[in-house]
């Protein structure tokens, strides 16, 4: 006679629970509705979506912070309004609806950034387009983001496409003429992003002549004797190769273990980090080229603003910057505060459309050396990427393009 | 009126909680008020959705709580009454996602048959792994069911025709429904769906089977119950409104991509998990876990946001363990014989009063 | 020449999976828990490599028996004695649990690491010996090494010693054991604490050869469970060569078919056995049913 309370109480859990978020909610004060409008200076606030737990919340974490830092270089305002951010979890893609939903009706932010991870910026900027919030994104890479025809979309970061071009060109321009000969083996991890990249590095390669082999490994993998003895197999004067520092590192040492020794090995986006030098070591590691985002030690003329970014950082974290997360982010934020002064300060959809659609920052305006020109689709087209160098000393100067080179540094085979 | 759980636990090797549970269960089986507190539960769901009408950021936890409500409840009908700990679900899951995604990619088509197409194919497919998988054995199954989901995995991120790792989009203007109350609403229905097809079952002779082949398989199928069919048939049904979930998540997100369809923590073990801290082998359990613990997660993630990453799950990870060791039979089941136990307290008390 | 590497280098990670599936038998063959947090506890050992390491410059070798093996035995026995030995009987809470368990350490680790990746660099890393024109990754041996050394040393205890007549006696029939005066409480506890000891170790000697993340601990148990199963429930040996078996498959498929299938080629295969064959290819038939109901 008891059991016809189960489904009462469960609804009144139910009630309760919900009840319980309703009020829990973060009451942040000072927030704003609007915010729009020219000559004023009413607050702008920005969210941020990237995921604060789970596999990737320290890279979220790194980029909260390096947008912070920004946001900090610029005074906190943009024009004659005072800018604030509000950050939301985004660790999965329902998540970073729900995140969307909170920074917007809540938190009532007029522009949402992010996100490292594309499963949130793809199903948190589809929420954002139907709140009608501009989302402009700065560290998320998976070339479809900017081709899905969301005219509220707007990337200032690279792409796996600008990645791939940038080692294909590196290989075509940098390396073609000092290797004996125009053959490469490309192997990439077969995750989205290794996919990505190696299909525009073969059809950039073959269409430059040279002879392409292929291959992949899972980044999981724990082991890959088979993909480098495909590569030694085919013999080629270039190893490219894309994936993520723990199986680059394995890569590196079962070549070394092998005795696989192409004339030279490039990197595609990961490989640039401390722990990489540690594991490898420098005998096997020193001649290394990697394609990433800009280093620290490059050209200070060609990266201005990174200098000030690192001291900044340590002072304010008091620790080394998690790899490159937070210094792209801090460029991204830049990048976010320059569209909004290009709208006039107005955040609404269509203004920021055209706002990204005037900015033209040079090649160099951006703090690591990156320039802001948004085409159509809303794709940043003025992103130049670096190509370091590992020496002996555990250091990466930059060894191309020419102009990112120190004076002292150059390009040269192991 | 029924013995205190505790006493049983030592003699048979059953978990207590589900002992008391399946008794309960059966308690409820010819009775029209399981219908009747189904349907006030469910007005009472949907009232309570309604009133979360202009909050968006509620709406949004409480549609994916509904969701997991449904998914935890589907999976309950083969791993809380049949006690076959499936960690293959997120397969069944993908199958229902990429029948909708690459139907309308592909083919233009609208989502609802894709749908149908999602269920039957989830339906289909788990009746022909139920031969293999069903020939193993407590956990052996869990660990055959894992590696099935691994194996799928690869398969999906490897083969061409379903977008390989890069996954499906569906483009944004090809959404049939972009309204997040709908979304509520939706999930609302799938979560009636599943409840109702539990009620159907576990009040008929398919969960009195799959309760005695879960006690005792021999003494099940000595009865003339073939363990065998009585499996496979609670997890075709189960897969198969599984895959209708899975569709209905393509839809929800506009996008899919493997690993946030076949991810073994996130998606293969989680829906198990809501259904554990609800409550095993019970209707209510797996609606009140799959609403409690996705909100929960959300809410620590927030709370812990400026704690190192890792944090919130890490405390998820030791609610888990100490749930298993201490309240297995989940909130649910925590409830119940409370309320029992006040009910006893009152009966002795007016018997002496009798007195 | 091709396929000798190649099966050299299948034989040397079939080395690993047998070394950390040898752990995990102990528990599941002897206790009839499956450990799902087994694989964390093979990055903790990993990452102890690595603290040694950087903090005290201690050789990951020195630290795989000094440190590792101690330090496991107390976590193994940690683990049984507070979480495993409540749920004996319960075979669904007990894969909850060490699900539980899998997500606390892993998380732990993220928390603690920041998720960078931690490596060793000791001079066995990058060296190798030359065998019939075939170079052999010298710490990977040393797996191989150690999963064989282990194997006998266990079996040898199992089949000589009277402590290990308890053992067997105890997971054919815990309730007669017991009957018999035969402390299955302790005998559990210790276990688990091989187990673990033996999982700590093995991260330790692994620790040249990979980076540590916390990742890492899902992508080696899942094939030790495999071996396990293949090679039979509590058959040690079995263990070493179902692991072999495991290593030499993946890493043929790899080289033959594509290294992004070389998982689901032999994870079907486990199936396969699994189906045909319960019992794993070296186990008793009908030992994947003891202590079941």
């Amino acid at each position: 006679m008891n059991k016809r309370i189960p489904l009462i109480t469960l609804a009144t859990a139910g009630v309760l629970v919900l009840a319980a978020c309703a009020s829990s909610g973060s009451p942040s004060g000072g927030s704003t509705s609007g915010g729009s409008g020219s000559g004023d200076s009413s607050p702008i606030k920005i969210g941020i979506v990237t995921p604060l737990s789970g596999a990737y919340g320290s890279e979220g974490q790194e980029e909260v912070r390096g947008m912070q830092l920004a946001l900090t270089a610029n005074g906190n305002k943009v024009g004659n309004h005072p800018v604030t951010l509000v950050t939301a979890d985004g660790f999965v893609a329902n998540d970073a609806i729900a995140a969307v939903d909170r920074l917007v009706s809540q938190e009532h932010v007029n522009i949402i950034t992010g996100t490292y991870a594309t499963p949130t910026s793809l199903a948190g900027s589809q929420e954002a387009a139907k709140l009608n919030v501009p989302w402009i994104e700065t560290s998320a890479i998976t070339d479809s983001l900017t081709q899905r025809g969301l005219d509220t979309y707007i990337r200032t970061g690279a792409r796996a496409f600008d990645f791939a071009s940038a080692s294909a060109d590196f290989l075509i321009k940098g390396l073609g003429s000092k290797v004996d000969s125009k053959s490469v083996y490309i192997d990439a991890e077969n995750g989205p992003y290794g996919t990505a990249v190696e299909q525009t590095q073969v059809s950039k390669l073959k269409a430059a002549g040279w002879k392409v082999g292929q291959g992949s490994h899972a980044s999981a993998a724990t082991d890959v004797t088979d993909s480098v003895l495909a590569a030694k197999n085919a013999k080629p004067a270039v190893w490219l190769l894309t994936g993520y520092n723990p199986d680059l590192t394995l890569l590196l040492r079962t070549a070394a273990a092998q005795n696989f020794k192409p004339q030279a090995i490039v990197l595609t986006g990961a490989g640039d980090a401390q722990s990489v030098y540690q594991a490898v070591g420098a005998k096997d590691l020193t001649g290394t080229f990697v394609v990433a985002y800009s280093s620290l030690i490059e050209s200070p003329k060609y990266a201005p603003g990174m200098a000030k970014y690192y001291k900044a950082y340590k002072a304010k974290y008091n620790s080394e910057p998690l790899g490159t997360v937070s210094a792209t982010a801090y460029t991204g934020m830049t990048a976010v505060l320059e569209i909004i002064k290009a709208a006039g300060g107005k955040t609404d959809t269509q203004s920021i459309k055209a706002g990204s659609l005037k900015v033209d920052v040079p090649l160099g305006g951006l703090p690591n050396g990156w320039g802001l020109q948004i085409d159509q689709q809303g794709q940043n087209q003025r992103i130049e990427l670096t190509t370091v160098q590992w020496r002996s000393d555990g250091t990466l100067p930059a060894v191309w393009p020419t102009k990112a080179v120190k004076t002292g540094e150059k390009l040269e085979l192991k | 009126m029924k013995s205190d759980p505790e006493l049983i636990s030592d003699e048979t090797s059953e978990a207590p909680a589900l002992e008391s549970a399946a008794s309960h269960g059966h308690g409820l089986r010819s009775g029209k008020f399981s219908w009747l507190a189904f349907g006030i539960g469910m007005v009472v769901l949907g009232g309570v959705a309604a009133l979360l009408l202009n909050q968006p950021y509620y709406l949004s936890l409480g549609a994916v709580g509904l969701l997991f409500a449904a998914l935890a409840s589907a999976w309950n009908i083969i791993g809380g009454y049949g006690g076959q700990f499936s960690l293959a679900h997120a397969v069944f899951f993908a199958v229902g996602g990429y029948s909708v995604a690459l139907t309308q990619v592909n083919w233009k088509w609208a989502p609802w048959p894709g749908l149908l197409l999602g269920i039957v194919l989830s339906t289909i497919l788990a009746a022909l792994l139920a031969w293999p998988l069903f020939r193993l054995r407590g956990p052996f199954f869990a660990i055959g069911t894992l590696a099935l989901s691994v194996v799928v995995l690869a398969l999906v991120t490897w083969m061409p025709w379903t977008g390989a790792a890069l996954g499906l989009q569906i483009p944004f203007n090809e959404q049939p429904i972009t309204s997040r109350p709908a979304w509520a609403f939706i999930f609302l229905g799938f979560l009636a769906v599943c409840v109702a097809v539990s009620l159907v079952v576990s009040r008929g002779r398919l969960g009195f089977y799959l309760v005695a082949v879960r006690d005792d398989q021999e003494a099940a199928s000595a009865a003339g119950a073939s363990a065998l069919w009585v499996k496979t048939l609670g997890f075709a049904i189960s897969a198969g409104l599984t895959g209708l979930g899975g569709g209905l998540y393509v839809m929800y997100l506009g996008f899919l991509d493997p690993p946030t369809f076949l991810d073994a923590v996130q998606i293969g073990a989680f829906i198990p998990l809501c259904a554990l801290i609800g409550g095993l082998g019970t209707i209510v359990g797996p609606i009140i876990g799959g609403l409690v613990l996705p909100t929960l997660q959300t809410y620590m993630r927030g709370a812990f946001s400026n704690l190192p990453a890792g944090v919130s799950e890490a405390i998820l990870g030791l609610v888990l363990i100490l749930v298993a060791l201490f309240f297995r039979a989940g909130i649910w089941g925590w409830l119940t014989s409370l309320v029992r136990r006040v009910m006893s307290r009152r009966a002795k008390s007016d018997e002496r009063a009798n007195i | 020449m091709g396929v000798l590497t190649i099966i050299i280098s299948g034989v040397l990670v079939g080395g690993m999976y047998a070394l950390i599936a040898i752990g995990l038998n102990a528990v599941f063959g002897v206790v009839r828990v499956v450990n799902f947090a087994h694989g964390e506890l093979v990055v903790l050992g990993m990452y102890t490599a690595y603290f040694a390491w950087t903090v005290w410059s201690v050789d990951p070798y020195i630290t795989a028996v000094l440190i590792a093996l101690p330090l496991g035995f107390l976590v193994g026995l940690v683990i049984q004695r507070f979480v495993v030995q409540r749920l004996l009987d319960e075979p669904l809470m007990q894969m909850f649990a060490t699900f539980g368990l899998l997500m606390l350490l892993q998380n732990l680790f993220l928390a603690f690491t920041r998720g960078e990746p931690k490596a060793v660099r000791v001079a066995a890393s990058s060296a190798s010996l030359d065998f019939f024109g075939v170079s052999v990754s010298v710490s990977r041996l040393v797996v191989l090494g150690a999963a064989i050394v282990v194997t006998i040393i266990l079996v040898v205890f199992l089949r000589q010693t009277l402590y290990g007549a308890a053992v067997r006696a105890v997971s054919q029939d815990r309730g007669t054991a017991a009957l018999m005066g035969i402390n299955v409480k302790v005998l559990y506890m210790v276990a688990f604490g091989v187990s673990g000891a033996i999982a700590l170790m093995a991260g330790a000697l692994m620790s040249p050869i990979y980076t540590a993340s916390p990742a890492l601990g899902f992508s080696f148990v899942l094939p030790a469970f495999a071996v396990v199963v293949l090679g039979g429930l509590g058959s040690i040996g079995g263990s070493l060569i179902g692991g072999l078996i495991v290593g030499v498959v993946e890493a043929l498929s790899g080289y033959f078919l594509d290294p992004a299938l070389k998982q689901a080629v032999w994870f079907t295969l486990f199936l396969a056995v699994l189906v045909i064959r319960p019992a794993g290819l070296f186990g008793r038939a009908g030992s994947e049913e003891i202590g079941q109901r």
